[in-house]
């Protein structure tokens, strides 16, 4: 569902992704790993057709990003770390205005479902000024599923949420996953990951360090198998002598 | 789930965009009339529709009818090279453009709007046409809504609604123009022609064309006699010359047919013009779309500096926070001693390396050596009389509304009282600490403005009873009194934040519209009357000392003595300030007062 071939981001001589290639199919959930300054955020802005690629190739359901945007992105929904909101619309409004980009006939009744899901029903009305942190991410989810997107980018998705908030993201990530959409999961909490994700992509200064399913990359970085994925992450990007020192 | 056909033609984005500003004005004018319900946003409204009728529609729809009597007055001759000015003007801008603009292309798109949009199913056509509606806006409401209000192009003959339409052209013409050359600069960026070497290009490509232009009428350019110009056809007919002459007509035609709606005297002439430059529109429209290139990342950058512009203005700074490097601290803090000097130190470290005293001190030499040097001129006295009074001038305003500008940086604190009432400082403490910044700021701004005054005061000599040593006596006293009238100026704000911070409670939005321009009216009359009261006992009683003084011991040590008593009492003022303060910041429960 996600291809990405030789995807390379360069900013004038710095290059922030060199090379990178993965897939993943539809019903697996990625998760992107790597320090900060991975080139991570790049990576699922270049997946998102939000910026150009400097080289290779991105197609999200066979559909090529830079060549054919419109049918790639109708495919794709792109959940940013920091909610973004219009000042002036409300919830309702926000999943009104979504439907028009992405053409959503149905759009109440899809909105009125994953508001109840994101326990939000009762917010319908009220203006971004007037949620929490962790509502807005919510609605930034909410406007994100509106169009029932094939494949999904995640990045920092429960920054902000509470404990039944974070319950509930995980189950709608793996009922995507059973549907059989292809997720992408960017994230620092490493027990995120390891929790809820089958595939594992490790990044370190633009640079693919390990990718594969999860049960792979541990195999690979650590022999015994039973290592958490925490020591798997200081393994494979090195730092874990560091940590030590 | 059923997802229609999503077209990325125009139809789709104009219906976003559409939805967008119209279900935004409506929440927002709906949310700024609910508000009228608590007493503070209808006082405020009153006061601020009160103003804007007295001070703003009353003079403009008076004066509507007489501006037009008074303009049509301007000669026909003048009004007929208009036209070719402006297509001078504007070749000149586009000029310019290509020789200064950078690279990269930036579309006004805020990061909300990049967030929904960019991932979007649009095209990057889609994405400009957006951005382009997006800029309608301004332009339609200053050509449509203020031209008609303030009937503007009444002085050239012709109908307002024309000249707004054809303002409306212009200005969208201009702002594809714009677009469409960042555009091609790009594209000719990617193809290896980099900024500088583009604009040695530019300026090649400029002399040529003034030569090709210039050397056939190059006997006409000189101006006429000076003598002549009092016949306005004397020089109406050397321009016409000029602008007439190929090859520089044929370089002005398009432009001239750019601003003829503008100028256009009756409506037969205006329905002449607008085929020509709706034209002009389109084949712009043409070139913007076909030649797009890569705008993303420059979109991106610029909205988030303008979200960080739009912050700091929110947060009263007049720019966005520079980079986060380490600065120098203005001087050693040490670990023990005052804790209001701590604020100090963090306040001045705050506003970086130019608020420093050995700045200040550079400041007070240039200006000493400026004004020797005005002083040396022959035409030195009265222009050290203007300066030495324009200078007070500034002063004297910049002590009666610096508060007013500085009061954003005590208003602050309610935003991280909670942390400060954590620490084992008792409210007094936190008081003057918060005040200490600004007040030592205003005080040495104020000080170098006193030193420039006095200087040029002194070096002129004096005037009449105002001897150079009574200046000098004056401006001491004056830099006295400076400090503890600056921190009660402040105080006022101050309390009023402290009193009533619901009023000007930080980051809950709305900070803009009639009801909160009247709330700060409100808020100045308060201010103002405060100070009177306060100015009152120290000027009366060292009203009364310099006349026992100047009857005892003269003009000098009169001045001197009512300054320092003037100093005393305002200093006692403020002390009982700031021991009001303290007391309403030991009382004052944040989880209540800012809910």
């Amino acid at each position: 569902m996600i291809e990405v071939e030789g995807l390379c981001k360069r900013y004038g001589e710095f290059t922030a992704v060199d090379g990178l290639s993965f897939q993943v199919a539809a019903g697996q959930i990625m998760g992107l790993v790597g320090p900060n300054g991975a080139g991570k955020t790049t990576t699922l802005r270049c997946l998102a057709g939000i910026i150009p690629a400097s080289l290779g190739q991105v197609r999200i359901g066979g559909m090529d990003i830079a060549t054919d945007p419109v049918a790639a992105k109708r495919q794709l929904a792109f959940i940013p770390d920091e909610p973004r909101l219009f000042e002036h619309l409300t919830v309702e409004q926000h999943l009104n205005f979504v439907a028009r980009l992405y053409a959503v006939a149905d759009w109440r009744e899809r909105g009125t479902a994953l508001l109840d899901e994101l326990e939000m029903a009762d917010k319908r009305q009220l203006l971004p000024s007037e949620l929490s942190r962790g509502m807005k991410q919510k609605l930034a989810i909410a406007c994100g599923l509106l169009h029932a997107p094939r494949a999904v980018i995640l990045d920092e998705p429960l920054t902000g949420l509470d404990p039944y908030g974070i319950r509930r993201m995980k189950n709608s990530m793996r009922r995507l996953a059973a549907d059989g959409v292809a997720i992408i999961l960017s994230s620092h909490l490493l027990d995120l990951v390891e929790e809820v994700c089958t595939h594992l992509l490790i990044l370190k200064e633009g640079r693919k360090l390990a990718d594969g399913s999860v049960a792979e990359v541990r195999a690979h970085y650590a022999a015994d198998g039973d290592a958490s994925l925490e020591d798997v992450f200081f393994r494979a990007t090195g730092e874990a002598e560091d940590l030590r020192a | 789930m059923s997802v229609t056909a999503a077209s990325p033609r125009f139809a789709t984005v104009a219906a976003a965009f559409f939805y967008l500003q119209v279900t935004s004005l409506y929440n927002n004018l709906r949310r700024r009339l609910l508000r009228l319900r608590q007493p503070k946003y209808l006082l405020g409204a009153l006061a601020g529709a009160a103003y804007m009728y007295a001070f703003v529609f009353r003079h403009m729809l008076g004066n509507g009818r007489q501006a037009q009597v008074a303009l049509q007055a301007v000669p026909s001759a003048l009004l007929g090279d208009l036209p070719a000015l402006a297509a001078l003007v504007l070749l000149l801008i586009l000029w310019l453009d290509w020789l200064f603009a950078g690279e990269g292309v930036e579309l006004g798109f805020s990061e909300t709007e990049i967030a929904f949009l960019f991932p979007a199913p649009l095209t990057r056509k889609a994405l400009i046409q957006y951005s382009l509606l997006r800029s309608q806006l301004a332009i339609f409401f200053s050509s449509f809504l203020l031209g008609l209000l303030l009937r503007r192009g009444a002085a050239f003959g012709g109908h307002p609604l024309q000249y707004a339409t054809g303002l409306w052209l212009l200005l969208s013409m201009g702002r594809l123009h714009l677009l469409a050359a960042a555009f091609t600069r790009e594209r000719l960026c990617n193809a290896g022609l980099h900024a500088w070497p583009r604009r040695g290009l530019v300026v090649v490509l400029g002399l040529l064309l003034a030569l090709v232009c210039l050397w056939p009428i190059r006997a006409q350019l000189s101006l006429p006699p000076l003598a002549s110009w009092a016949d306005i056809r004397v020089l109406h007919g050397w321009f016409q010359g000029i602008v007439t002459s190929p090859p520089l007509a044929w370089l002005l035609l398009p432009l001239q047919w750019a601003v003829a709606p503008i100028f256009a005297h009756d409506g037969a002439s205006f329905l002449r013009a607008l085929p020509p430059a709706l034209g002009l529109l389109v084949l712009h429209y043409v070139w913007a779309v076909r030649v797009q290139v890569s705008f993303e990342e420059a979109t991106i950058a610029h909205a988030r500096r303008q979200a960080l512009r739009q912050t700091a203005r929110r947060e009263g700074r007049l720019r966005e926070r520079a980079p986060s490097k380490p600065r120098s601290a203005p001087f050693a803090l040490a670990a023990s001693g005052f804790p209001a000097v701590a604020f100090l130190w963090k306040g001045l470290l705050a506003l970086g390396p130019l608020y420093r005293l050995r700045v200040w001190l550079v400041a007070c030499v240039l200006a000493f050596v400026g004004v020797q040097w005005v002083a040396a001129q022959p035409w030195a006295k009265p222009a050290l009389l203007a300066m030495g009074g324009g200078f007070l001038m500034i002063g004297g305003w910049g002590l009666l509304f610096g508060p007013m500008f500085m009061q954003r940086s005590v208003q602050r604190l309610l935003e991280y009282l909670d942390i400060l009432k954590a620490t084992p400082l008792g409210g007094k403490q936190i008081a003057l600490g918060e005040l200490l910044t600004p007040v030592t700021l205003m005080t040495f701004l104020l000080w170098l403005l006193l030193w420039i005054s006095a200087l040029c005061f002194v070096m002129a000599g004096g005037r009449g009873a105002f001897t150079p040593g009574l200046i000098v006596a004056i401006a001491l006293g004056g830099a006295l009194l400076v400090p503890p009238l600056c921190a009660l100026m402040l105080c006022l704000p101050f309390a009023g934040t402290l009193y009533f911070p619901a009023w000007v409670a930080p980051g809950k939005g709305g900070s803009r519209g009639v009801e909160v321009m009247g709330q700060r009216m409100i808020f100045m009359a308060g201010y103002l009357l405060t100070l009177v009261v306060a100015l009152v006992p120290a000027a009366l009683l060292a009203g009364l000392l310099f006349l026992l003084l100047n009857w005892l011991l003269g003009p000098l040590p009169a001045v001197l003595g009512a300054a320092l008593c003037a100093c005393a009492v305002l200093g006692l003022e403020l002390n009982a300030a700031l021991g009001m303060l303290g007391r309403r910041i030991d009382a004052f429960d944040v989880s209540q007062e800012l809910r």
